[in-house]
């Protein structure tokens, strides 16, 4: 087919139109869409009593994930509209009216798992991505500058994110975790009350660095450990 | 040939997209979609730090003023004030009035009032350690405390000294303005949030509303709305969406990456930190009233800001007036570069991450910055701030005790 100049208009005509369309479309987009599905999850593992950030997803982690829709700034009623949940793009529900899931993320350190609820009725959908971290494992040792100035002070360790039993209570947590500490590369025994506690007595007139290490495993399960290690000075 | 046009269709249509994209990207939030990242840094990268709000001044180097500053902003690099304690032990949470009682929670749950004489136990009852404590402060003569014990949560009244325990399947939960409590409570049915009037003893508990939204607080931000936040950290999307409990209405106010949000309901000012790219890093956003946003030149995390409102006298040619104009304190770490290589909310709040920090004050009506404390010889980090008059409280996160800063010599 030849062309010719009246067809080079024609489609330059088309494209300038569907470009103007488009970058009126991607305004409108920027500002606060009136429709909106909010995803949310929430990972049940363990974190220490003190923690008030996300606890995040580790392998093995149960999550529980819930969605709203709002149009009109109004939470919509799906309870007759089909619900498609996607992981990972892979289809796993699309039953009416479902607003929460829950799934066991995989083994896959360090990766993500992609979210995505469409409602089709509604012409809208949404994906989030929730990152899989490792367990997590804290040497907590406030010192500023890591530097100590008392012959005796303790250190502290702080686990995150390991998968315990649904119902364990929060006194018994040090039963599911087996301890070791070191000191300068040397074991070190923790206090007798407290596995997670180490209490430390310098005995030198000197200053001295004290390299702490410590590591920490699941008892019920082998794969999940963590370990930290922290460099103090003790300075006299 | 035919094939040729479509492609070349394709692609000015692409690049429509791309440039139509760029150009009605706004700067002022970043986004939430990892993709939009790199936009974003093309677009906004260029922002001149003297577009900024508050920008720090370098070592060494005196604060810029201008010609409205009073004299009192003008101030030198270095600010040693006197500093003490004021309670000697661990605590997790405290409260001033303006009458200058200090109230404490410590951290056995223990409710202390100190006095200049004798400290008062105005409570000793061991419910556990207490996870959350939170003060209801907008009545001066009706302090309440809220303590969540992980297990369950109570509140103290301090006057009828009573307990008052909130239903064992709620969570989240924070004082509203105006005598009322709310918080989210696990029901066969779902999630719901719910609001208990504490002016009355025998009140009953009011549904607000059922909604999926979970692991989330709440925040109030004013008499009729609060904030529903996502928990903390610098590796998720988070959200805040802002609930009215009059009319119901939800809308979402942000989405973005690594979120971390604070609120001031008296100032109704508020503070959003955010996280850069991979995560690490961040981005600290003041929030006026409309919740408009301006990114400050520094990084700290939102709990170590405090708001108020103190009245300047103008010199007008005629007449003296003053306008009540808002400021912020902030604890700011001193090294800023290694927040750069930080998961700054995760490791903050799992405490694998101390600060060190000097203490800013911000006119947030000019973004005028002054130093109140820097003392290389002292290291705090220093959370929960609050400022009465002319002194400047906080909890050192090292020692978990309660210091002052006296600015008044």
């Amino acid at each position: 087919m030849k062309l010719n100049f009246k067809m080079y208009s024609k489609f330059l005509k088309t494209i300038i139109i569907f470009v103007l369309f488009l970058s009126i479309k991607n305004i409108a987009f920027m500002q606060t869409s009136s429709n909106e599905i909010i995803i949310s999850w929430e990972a049940q593992n363990f974190v220490p009593n003190e923690f008030n950030g996300k606890k995040l997803v580790t392998p093995g982690s149960n999550i529980l994930i819930g969605f709203e829709f709002i149009k009109n700034n109004q939470i919509v009623d799906l309870s007759k509209n089909k619900v498609y949940w996607y992981i990972n793009n892979e289809l796993i529900s699309n039953t009416v009216g479902i607003k929460q899931i829950k799934i066991i993320a995989p083994n896959q350190r360090g990766g993500s798992i992609d979210i995505r609820v469409e409602l089709p009725e509604y012409n809208v959908l949404k994906t989030i991505e929730i990152p899989i971290v490792n367990p997590k494992v804290v040497i907590n040792a406030p010192f500023p500058k890591k530097e100590v100035y008392e012959k005796n002070f303790e250190v502290n360790l702080l686990p995150y994110f390991f998968n315990l039993p649904q119902n364990y209570l929060e006194e018994d947590t040090t039963m599911f975790f087996g301890v070791n500490w070191q000191i300068n590369d040397k074991p070190a025994v923790p206090a007798k009350e407290d596995p997670f506690k180490l209490k430390i007595s310098v005995e030198s007139d000197k200053e001295i660095n004290i390299n702490i290490k410590a590591s920490i495993q699941n008892l019920l399960n082998t794969l999940e450990s963590a370990d930290k290690e922290v460099n103090l000075v003790f300075i006299k | 040939m035919k094939k040729v046009f479509y492609i070349i269709i394709g692609l000015v249509v692409l690049l429509g997209i791309f440039v139509g994209y760029i150009l009605s990207y706004p700067c002022e939030n970043p986004p939430s979609i990892s993709v939009l990242k790199y936009i974003h840094n093309l677009k906004c990268k260029n922002v001149q730090e003297s577009e900024k709000y508050g920008t720090l001044p370098k070592s060494g180097e005196l604060i810029n003023t201008t010609s409205e500053t009073t004299s009192k902003e003008k101030t030198s690099i270095e600010k040693k004030s006197q500093v003490g304690i004021v309670y000697d032990d661990k605590i997790r949470n405290y409260f001033i009035n303006e009458n200058g009682e200090i109230f404490i929670v410590d951290y056995f749950g223990n409710i202390i009032k100190i006095n200049q004489e004798k400290n008062e136990v105005l409570n000793n009852t061991s419910f556990g350690y207490p996870k959350e404590v939170f003060f209801y402060p907008y009545s001066q003569n009706d302090l309440k405390i809220l303590i969540n014990f992980s297990g369950f949560i109570s509140v103290f009244d301090t006057q009828n000294k009573n307990w008052r325990q909130i239903s064992l399947n709620s969570f989240g939960a924070n004082f509203g303005l105006d005598n009322n409590l709310f918080y989210f409570q696990k029901e066969t049915a779902g999630l719901s949030i719910f609001k208990l009037n504490l002016s009355k003893e025998n009140s009953t508990p009011q549904k607000l509303i059922q909604l999926n939204i979970l692991d989330s607080q709440l925040i109030p931000k004013n008499k009729d709305e609060i904030f529903i936040v996502s928990k903390p950290s610098s590796l998720v999307g988070g959200y805040i969406l802002l609930f009215n409990t009059k009319n119901k209405n939800l809308s979402s106010v942000f989405e973005l990456n690594g979120l971390d949000f604070s609120w001031d309901p008296k100032t109704q000012n508020g503070l959003v930190l955010t996280s850069n790219e991979l995560n690490r890093g961040g981005r600290l956003f003041w929030v006026n009233k409309d919740l408009k946003t301006k990114e400050l030149s520094f990084v700290t995390l939102p709990n170590k800001c405090y708001f108020y409102q103190e009245a300047i006298e103008e010199n007008n040619t005629k007449q003296e007036t003053s306008t009540p104009q808002d400021f912020m304190i902030c604890a700011v770490p001193r090294n800023q570069e290694i927040l750069k290589n930080k998961y700054i909310i995760d490791d903050y709040l799992s405490y694998d991450l101390y600060t060190e920090d000097d203490v800013y004050r911000i006119n947030l009506n000019n973004g005028l910055i002054n130093i109140l404390f820097s003392d290389q010889n002292k290291n705090f980090d220093m959370e929960n701030l609050q400022f009465v008059k002319n002194k400047i409280f906080f909890i050192n996160r090292y020692d978990k005790k309660l210091y002052v800063i006296n600015l008044n010599n």
